[in-house]
C-alpha cells in the first residue's frame, strides 16, 4: 500500500498509533472493494480482483466482515433468539416460537370473536357508528373554546398530548368540569393525529381507531408494562389496543365516564377503543372496576375467553385463572354475567352485590366473607388518583422511588403499593381540602428504617421522590433476609425475582456498578431456586470482574454457575472464568480453562485469540 | 387464471395461501409455524429492544395471517413475508420512536434522568447482533435491509421516507461503523495477547 493511502485511511480510522499489517491490509481490501466495479467484459482489472481475492483470502477481518454480511444474508432463524438477553428464551427456542405461533393464533381469533361478541353481549344502543364518532365531539364548545382548540391544534406540543390541553382549557375556565378529560381532547386529537402522520411517513397507515386515546395510567406499582414498554410514568396516554401488563404491583387505568380499572400482578389486558359500550379485554389475572352510573345507552365490560361481565354502574371484579376459568363477583350494584358468549349469547346471569359465578360451574352462588378484599384493594386510593385523573381539574404526577426498591409508600392516608411507583394526585384549588396543605410520603420496607418527606404540592407536572433507605443493624449483619420479609409482608406486592433482576439491569444502565451487584446477590440469597438466581451468576461475574476489580468472586460467580450444569450461557461463562484467572495471574489454572473452552466451543468467536493466548501460556 | 409454468412449490403454497384466507385454522397454523423464525429473526435485526421485536414480530405474523388473500403465484412466498414484516416493523418502530420523542417534550427531563435507557448495551464480541445494537435505528434500518433482504437503495428510501442520498450515507455509515468495530477489536486482541 503506498504512503499516500495509508495516509489517508489513518486519518480516516484516526488511531493512535501505527496499525498492524492485518488491519492495513483489512483497509486496503475495504478500499477496493467499495471502488471495484462489478464486474463486466469491458471493465474487468484481473488484477485488482485478483489482490482482492488474496487480501479476502488471507486476512482474519475480512473474513469476519463477510461472515456477519453472510449471516444477515442468509437470515440465520436458527439465531432468532438472542442468547445473552435471556437464558430460557435460548434454551427453549423452539418451544418459543410455537409460543409466538400460538400467541398470533390467539389474538387472530380474539380480534375475530370480539367483533362477534358484541352485538350479541349488549344491550341494543341507540347510537349507531357514526353518532358514536360524533359523540365524542365536544358538544357545547362555545366559539372561544372552539378558536382555542384551533390555536391549541397549530402547537403540536398540546396536539399530541391532551393532558396539557386538557390543562389549557380548564384554566380558562371554560370547562364545565362535568365530563371526562379524554372527551373534552377529542376535537383536537383528530389535528393530532395528522400531525404526527406529516411528522413521520408515509409508511404510517394506521386507522384512525388505533390512535384513539381512550385511557390514562392513573397509577403503577412495581413492574408493569404498556405496549412492552417498561418506562412509564403515572398520567401518560394509553391508546385503543394498547396492552397493559402487570409483572409485579399493580396498576389502575382511568378511562372515559368516571370508569376505574385495576389490575393485579400477572394480569394482562387490553385497552378498548372509544364507544358507547366499553369493553375491557382481560387476557390473564385479576381486574377490579369502579364506575359511576352511566348515561342510558352507555355500558361496560370486562370480558375474558366467552364469559362477559357487563355493567351500567357499580363495582365488580373478573378473574381470569390459568387454567382457563374465568370468575366474575359483584361487590356493588348489579351485572349482567355472559358466559359461553360466543355459542349462547342469550345466555344471561344477573348478579348482584355478593354474588359471584364461575364459567365451570355456571352458577350463581354467594361469595364467601372475604373474596371481595383482593378486588377493594386493589382499587385502593382511588379517591385521590380518581379524582385527579377522571374529572376536569389540574393534576400532578409523583413518582417515588426507593433504594432497594420494594418498600411500601403512603401518601398522606392512602397506601398505595412499593416502590417504584407513579400517581396522578390533584393539586391546585379544586383538589380542596388537600389544597395548600402539606403532603406526607412515608415509605416502610422490612429490616429498613422507616423514612417520610413533607412537601407541599404547588404546581403540576412530575414531582419525584427518591428514599435511600438505610438498613437496620439486625439486618445489615443478614442482608438476604430483607427481600423475603419484604415479600411476605407485601401480600399480593410482593418484590418477585423478576422485579429484582429489572431493578439490577436498571442499576446497570445507570452505571451504579456497586448497587446492581448487590441487587443481584440479593436476588440470588432470596430466591435461590429461580431461575433468575441461576442466569444472573454470568451478569455478576461480569460485573465483578469488569467494574468492580473483583476477578476472585467473578471467577466464583462463573464457577458456580458452570457448576450449576449446562446452561446458555455456559460459553460466556468460560470466557469470563478465564478472564477472571488472568487478572489473578493464574496462568496454569487460565491454560486449563482456555484448554476447556476450545474443547467444548471450537467454533467461537474467541477461537483465535485464544489458542493464540493458550501457546503463549505454553511458552513460558 | 392459468397455472402452468409454476412449480409445485408455488402451486403448493398458493393452495396455503387461499386457505389461510378462509381462515383455515390449519393452514393458519401451518402458515405461522413456518414463517415464525424467519419474523423474528427479521424483527429483531431491525429493532433493539427485544420485547420490541417480539411484538413487531406478533404484529408482523398477524398482519401476514391477515394479509394471505394479496398473496400471488408468481411471487416468492418468503420474500412476500419479508416485505409485510419489515414494513410493519418499520412501523412499530416508528410508531415508538415518535412517542418517545412527544413523551420526552412532556416529562420532565430530571425524571427522564432516573429512567432506564431505551438503548441496550452493546455486548462486546463481533456477532452480528453486537454490531447491529451498536448502530442508530435510521442505520440499523438501512444496513439490514440492504444486507438481509436485498433491497436497492431506491426501495430502502421508499420503506423508510428518507431521500435517496440519505440512505446511501446511511449504508455507508453503517458499514464503516462495522469496520471500526472490527479494526477496534483486532487491536484489543492484539493487546490482549501481547500480539501484533
Amino acid at each position: 500500500m503506498n504512503p499516500n493511502s495509508r495516509s489517508l485511511l489513518s486519518r480516516l480510522f484516526a488511531w493512535r498509533s501505527s496499525p498492524s499489517p492485518e488491519i492495513v491490509d483489512y483497509l486496503e481490501w475495504s478500499l477496493r472493494n467499495e471502488s471495484t466495479p462489478a464486474p463486466s467484459a469491458e471493465q474487468a482489472v484481473p488484477s485488482a480482483e485478483q489482490r482482492l481475492a488474496e487480501l479476502a483470502a488471507s486476512n482474519e477481518l475480512c473474513r469476519r466482515e463477510q461472515a456477519l454480511l453472510d449471516e444477515l444474508a442468509t437470515l440465520d432463524v436458527s439465531r432468532a433468539v438472542d442468547s445473552a438477553e435471556s437464558e430460557s428464551s435460548a434454551v427453549n427456542g423452539a418451544s418459543l416460537n410455537l409460543a409466538t405461533v400460538e400467541a398470533t393464533l390467539k389474538r387472530l381469533r380474539a380480534q375475530n370473536s370480539v367483533v362477534a361478541l358484541r352485538p350479541g353481549t349488549a344491550p341494543p344502543s341507540p347510537r349507531t357508528a357514526n353518532s358514536h364518532t360524533q359523540q365524542h365531539r365536544a358538544p357545547a364548545l362555545s366559539m372561544g373554546v372552539r378558536f382555542l382548540a384551533l390555536a391549541t391544534a397549530v402547537a403540536t406540543f398540546a396536539l399530541v398530548f391532551w393532558g396539557l390541553d386538557y390543562s389549557s382549557s380548564n384554566n380558562n375556565g371554560s370547562n364545565n368540569g362535568a365530563s371526562h378529560p379524554l372527551e373534552n381532547a377529542k376535537t383536537s386529537s383528530v389535528e393530532a393525529r395528522g400531525a404526527a402522520v406529516s411528522e413521520s411517513t408515509a409508511l404510517h397507515d394506521d386507522s384512525a381507531a388505533s390512535n384513539e386515546r381512550v385511557a390514562r395510567l392513573a397509577l403503577f406499582s412495581g413492574s408493569v408494562r404498556v405496549d412492552g414498554q417498561l418506562q412509564l410514568v403515572a398520567g401518560q396516554e394509553l391508546r385503543a389496543g394498547s396492552v397493559v401488563e402487570v409483572l409485579s404491583g399493580r396498576a389502575c387505568l382511568a378511562l372515559p365516564r368516571a370508569i376505574a380499572a385495576c389490575l393485579e400482578q400477572n394480569s394482562e389486558v387490553v385497552v378498548p377503543p372509544l364507544g358507547a359500550e366499553l369493553g375491557l379485554q382481560v387476557r390473564r389475572g385479576r381486574v377490579a372496576a369502579q364506575l359511576a352510573k352511566q348515561a342510558p345507552g352507555n355500558s361496560f365490560s370486562l370480558f375474558a375467553r366467552d364469559t362477559r361481565a357487563l355493567a351500567v354502574g357499580t363495582l365488580f371484579g373478573l378473574h381470569a385463572h390459568a387454567n382457563g376459568e374465568v370468575s366474575v363477583q359483584v361487590m356493588e350494584g348489579r351485572v349482567q354475567v355472559v358466559l359461553d358468549a360466543a355459542a349462547q349469547p342469550s345466555n344471561r346471569h344477573e348478579l348482584s352485590a355478593g354474588q359471584r359465578i364461575d364459567s365451570g360451574a355456571a352458577q350463581i352462588q354467594t361469595s364467601p366473607a372475604d373474596s371481595d378484599a383482593p378486588y377493594l384493594a386493589l382499587l385502593a386510593g382511588q379517591n385521590m388518583w380518581g379524582v385527579a385523573s377522571g374529572t376536569a381539574q389540574p393534576h400532578a404526577v409523583l413518582y417515588v422511588e426507593s433504594e432497594p426498591p420494594g418498600a411500601f409508600v403512603r401518601y398522606d392516608a392512602e397506601e398505595l403499593g412499593v416502590t417504584p411507583l407513579s400517581v396522578m394526585v390533584p393539586w391546585g384549588e379544586a383538589a380542596s381540602p388537600t389544597a395548600g396543605v402539606e403532603h406526607t410520603v412515608a415509605l416502610q420496607l422490612a429490616g429498613h428504617e422507616s423514612s417520610e418527606r413533607h412537601f407541599a404540592l404547588d404546581k403540576g407536572g412530575v414531582h419525584r421522590l427518591f428514599f435511600q433507605l438505610e438498613s437496620s443493624a439486625a439486618v445489615a449483619s443478614n442482608p438476604a433476609q430483607r427481600v423475603p420479609e419484604a415479600a411476605a409482608a407485601g401480600a399480593s406486592q410482593a418484590v418477585d425475582a423478576s422485579s429484582l433482576l429489572s431493578r439490577a439491569r436498571q442499576l446497570v444502565r445507570e452505571g451504579r456498578w456497586l448497587e446492581a451487584a448487590n441487587t443481584y446477590r440479593a436476588l440470588r440469597a432470596a430466591y435461590p431456586g429461580s431461575s433468575e438466581a441461576k442466569t444472573v451468576l454470568v451478569a455478576l461475574g461480569q460485573l465483578e470482574l469488569d467494574r468492580l476489580a473483583q476477578p476472585r468472586a467473578a471467577q466464583s460467580s462463573f464457577q458456580a454457575y458452570l457448576d450449576s450444569g449446562a446452561g446458555a450461557l455456559s460459553q460466556e461463562a468460560r470466557a469470563g472464568k478465564i478472564r477472571a484467572l488472568r487478572a489473578q495471574g493464574q496462568r496454569a489454572a487460565e491454560l486449563s480453562a482456555i484448554r476447556e473452552y476450545l474443547a467444548l466451543h471450537p467454533s467461537g468467536l474467541d477461537t483465535t485469540t485464544l489458542e493464540r493466548r493458550a501457546r503463549e501460556l505454553e511458552s513460558r | 387464471m392459468p397455472l402452468e409454468g409454476y412449480s409445485e412449490g408455488q402451486l403448493r403454497d398458493l393452495e396455503l395461501m387461499q386457505l389461510v384466507a378462509r381462515r383455515d385454522p390449519n393452514a393458519q397454523r401451518e402458515l405461522a409455524q413456518r414463517m415464525v423464525g424467519r419474523v423474528r429473526r427479521l424483527s429483531r435485526l431491525l429493532l433493539r429492544e427485544p420485547v420490541e421485536a417480539e411484538d413487531a414480530a406478533q404484529l408482523a405474523l398477524l398482519e401476514i395471517l391477515q394479509s394471505a388473500s394479496s398473496f400471488r403465484v408468481a411471487g416468492n412466498l418468503e420474500a412476500w413475508a419479508d416485505r409485510i414484516t419489515a414494513r410493519t416493523t418499520l412501523r412499530l418502530a416508528r410508531e415508538l420512536h415518535a412517542r418517545r420523542t412527544l413523551f420526552q417534550r412532556w416529562v420532565d427531563l430530571e425524571l427522564l434522568d432516573a429512567l432506564p435507557s431505551l438503548h441496550v448495551k452493546a455486548s462486546t464480541g463481533s456477532s452480528l447482533d453486537a454490531f447491529l445494537a451498536r448502530l442508530t435505528r435510521s442505520r440499523r434500518e438501512a444496513f439490514v435491509l440492504k444486507y438481509a433482504l436485498g433491497y436497492s437503495v431506491e426501495e430502502i428510501a421508499e420503506l423508510s421516507g428518507a431521500p435517496l442520498g440519505t440512505v446511501k450515507d446511511r449504508i455507508a455509515s453503517a458499514k464503516k461503523q462495522l469496520r471500526g468495530m472490527l479494526i477496534r477489536e483486532a487491536q484489543r486482541d492484539a493487546l490482549l495477547t501481547g500480539g501484533k
